[in-house]
Parts: C-alpha cells; sequence; structure tokens
C-alpha cells in the first residue's frame, strides 16, 4: 500500500501530475469521514479535504519518505481541521442535530439489522457515544475517532499527530476512562468484558 | 482501573464501534484539481509563505512611504521629543532674566544678552532623565564668539536643575536655572523669541 503510494508520488514529482488524482481516491474517504466527525459538518469536512489535498500536492517537494503518505495527509488534515475548529470556536461542543441533518444521521450509520432490539439498542449507544465525543477535548477526539473508527494503530496515530507513542496511549487511556464513565451507567451490557 | 480494565476498556470500544461504516466523501477530484490549476497560474510571489508575503507587503510600505517628498522628513521630526523648559540666567551681578522656551530634542536654542550668548541643547535619556548641553559663549569687542564653558548635566524632568560658574575668587560668572519637561506629540506652541539686549 505504502509501495504503491511512493511509486505514485515518484510518477508526479517526475511530471505525471494527473497521477495525482490516484491518491485523492485512494485517501479522500477516510480524511472525509475524520473531518466530518471531527467537525460535524460535511461542507467543512469537504472543504477541508480538499485543502489537505491541495496542500500536499503544493506541499509534495518537502514530502520524504521517512513517513507514509497517509500518515503525512492525515497530520496535514489533522492540522487543517484544528485551525477551522479553533477559528469557528466549534471546538467540540457542537450538539449533533446543530449541523447534521436527519439524511446526515441515516447515511452515518445504515443499520441493516435495523428491526432487532440489540442494534437499536447499539445504536442509540453510537449516537451517545458520538455525544459524548463532541463534549471531549480536541486531542482526545481525535485521538479516539484514529484508534476506534479507523482502526489506526497507536505508532501511526502518534506519527500523525506529531507526538509520541507514550502521549497517544494516555489520551487514549483518558478518553476511554471518560466516556466509560458517561455511557457505563446507560448501557452496562456493553461493558461486560471490564466488569469483569 | 487495573490494566487488565484498561485493555478490556478498549476491547470494549472496539467492539462499540465496529460496525459504524466509513463517511463515504463525494468525488472530491474535479474540485481539487480545479484549485490546484488555479494555485499553479498565480504569481509565484502568492505561493511564498505568509509570513515572507507580508514582509514583501511591508517593504513596499516604507518605500512608497519614503518616496512621499518630505515624508522622511516628516517622520523623523516626529520622532523627536519636545521640551518645554523654564528658564533663568544671571549673568555676573546683574538681574536675573527669565522665562519659557520650547526645544525639541536635539535642537540647539539660544539664549543671547549683551555679553553673553547661551546654547542649550536637551536629549532625552530615559523616562526621568534629560542630558542638558549648554555652551557659553563671551562675545569679543571684534564681534566674535570665545567659548567660556561648556558643561553638560543630567538633570530630572520637572525638577530645577541650576548651572553655576565662577570665577577663582568666588565671583559669580553665569548662573543658568532650567527646568525641562517633557511635551506630549500633540503640543503646540509658538516659539519664544529669546534674545533679550541686557
Amino acid at each position: 500500500m505504502e509501495n504503491e503510494d511512493t511509486q505514485i508520488i515518484t510518477e508526479i514529482r517526475g511530471g505525471k501530475t494527473s497521477s495525482f488524482r490516484f491518491l485523492v481516491e485512494k485517501h479522500q474517504n477516510k480524511l472525509y469521514d475524520l473531518a466530518l466527525r471531527m467537525t460535524r459538518s460535511r461542507e467543512d469536512a469537504e472543504d477541508i479535504v480538499q485543502e489537505a489535498f491541495v496542500q500536499a500536492y503544493s506541499k509534495l517537494h518537502q514530502y520524504n519518505n521517512t513517513c507514509s503518505f497517509a500518515n503525512w495527509i492525515y497530520t496535514i488534515t489533522l492540522n487543517i481541521i484544528r485551525n477551522k475548529l479553533r477559528r469557528k470556536s466549534l471546538l467540540s461542543f457542537c450538539g449533533f442535530n446543530q449541523t447534521l441533518n436527519d439524511d446526515d444521521t441515516q447515511r452515518e450509520f445504515p443499520d441493516p439489522w435495523q428491526n432487532t432490539e440489540d442494534n437499536l439498542d447499539k445504536k442509540e449507544l453510537q449516537e451517545c457515544l458520538k455525544n459524548e465525543l463532541d463534549k471531549l477535548p480536541l486531542i482526545l477526539k481525535e485521538s479516539f475517532i484514529l484508534r476506534h473508527f479507523h482502526k489506526t494503530g497507536v505508532k501511526d496515530i502518534a506519527a500523525q499527530l506529531s507526538v509520541s507513542e507514550n502521549a497517544v496511549s494516555m489520551r487514549l487511556l483518558k478518553v476511554r476512562k471518560l466516556l466509560f464513565k458517561e455511557l457505563h451507567p446507560k448501557f452496562p451490557e456493553y461493558f461486560k468484558n471490564t466488569l469483569n | 482501573m487495573n490494566t487488565k480494565n484498561e485493555n478490556h476498556l478498549e476491547t470494549d470500544f472496539n467492539s462499540i464501534c465496529e460496525n459504524t461504516k466509513t463517511h463515504q466523501a463525494p468525488d472530491l477530484w474535479p474540485k481539487i484539481k480545479t484549485q490546484i490549476e488555479k494555485s499553479e497560474k498565480g504569481f509565484s510571489l502568492w505561493k511564498q509563505s505568509l509570513w515572507s508575503k507580508g514582509l514583501v507587503f511591508a517593504c513596499f510600505a516604507v518605500i512608497i512611504t519614503l518616496a512621499i517628498p518630505g515624508a522622511t522628513e516628516t517622520i523623523k521630526n516626529g520622532l523627536k521629543k519636545l521640551f518645554s523648559s523654564n528658564y533663568s540666567l544671571q549673568i555676573g551681578r546683574s538681574d536675573e532674566i527669565s522665562g519659557t522656551f520650547i526645544i525639541e530634542e536635539g535642537e540647539i536654542k539660544k539664549i543671547n544678552t549683551k555679553d553673553i550668548l547661551v546654547e542649550i541643547k536637551m536629549t532625552s535619556l530615559d523616562e526621568k532623565a534629560v542630558k542638558i548641553n549648554v555652551s557659553v559663549f563671551k562675545k569679543q569687542k571684534d564681534g566674535s564668539l570665545k567659548l567660556y564653558s561648556k558643561p553638560a548635566i543630567v538633570a530630572l524632568r520637572n525638577t530645577l536643575a541650576t548651572i553655576s560658574v565662577t570665577d577663582q575668587n568666588g565671583v559669580p560668572i553665569y548662573k543658568i536655572g532650567l527646568t525641562p519637561s517633557e511635551k506630549p506629540a500633540k503640543y503646540k506652541g509658538s516659539f519664544q523669541k529669546l534674545e533679550s539686549d541686557d
């Protein structure tokens, strides 16, 4: 995967700029998902991803292969997200309903098992989780999204956030404890492992 | 919460988040392509970082300002401090003359009497102190000036500073009292004629 990105970047540097499209198509969904989860606004998420790719293209000469392109573009995107959130004073305190409409909710959790009681309950839990995430500081929220929604390893998160692996582990530990404290009383059945 | 529970917490949250689907982005390539093409067509100047743009802008602004006739002089004068000072001057045992004059920092003011010419220059040292340079010239019969003494003192603002010179017998030659006080930049006042016919 990384080799593929490196090869494309080599092609772009060699003058075949149209190859940048492959990088955009490959990474745009995850970056868009990250931006959307952080900003809770589709328009902002689109703007952020576009800006991130434009910045990446213009700074491609600065990119070295010491980190993967994915980590590099994540770092750029996260910086833009932080700036945007600071600028708009959104941070993570905006309510879900203020920026996403019903249609967004449907698209976020397409639920093939909607008829089962168990999954209705889980959907409610996920909804609560999102709301609780919105209340958290930015640095905790981004760590949680990267780890649990994007399944990113601690090492890669550290590279993307430009912090140590220890710092990431501490942030994850803190955010999980905070979320556990809020969610466990309402949904104890989902924390059976922890209670054992 | 112990390490075992911490690990379990991770497992629990993995389980809670496992069915969430990644949001699908709309096709962003056309917009990204347009933006890239726009930025490539732009001036190379605008590709520079923000601080360098600011620096270039500032340089242009300075050059334009300095190019305006008289602007440099106006700026230079604007930076000068303005002092007003009560003064008193006594030559020998004659009567004392006194008054007030306004002087710009670095400017030389003259107090002209029948036999003596006194030049005064004030320089601001800090918020409290002012350096006063005084040159006292004795007028010769042929009209030329002979430097008699050139004392320099550091005086406190709004405080009377006195320079007194006597000969070897203790007979006073001249005595100057000055009370420098700084005026605000917007202060306006007419310059008082300091020449005296005494």
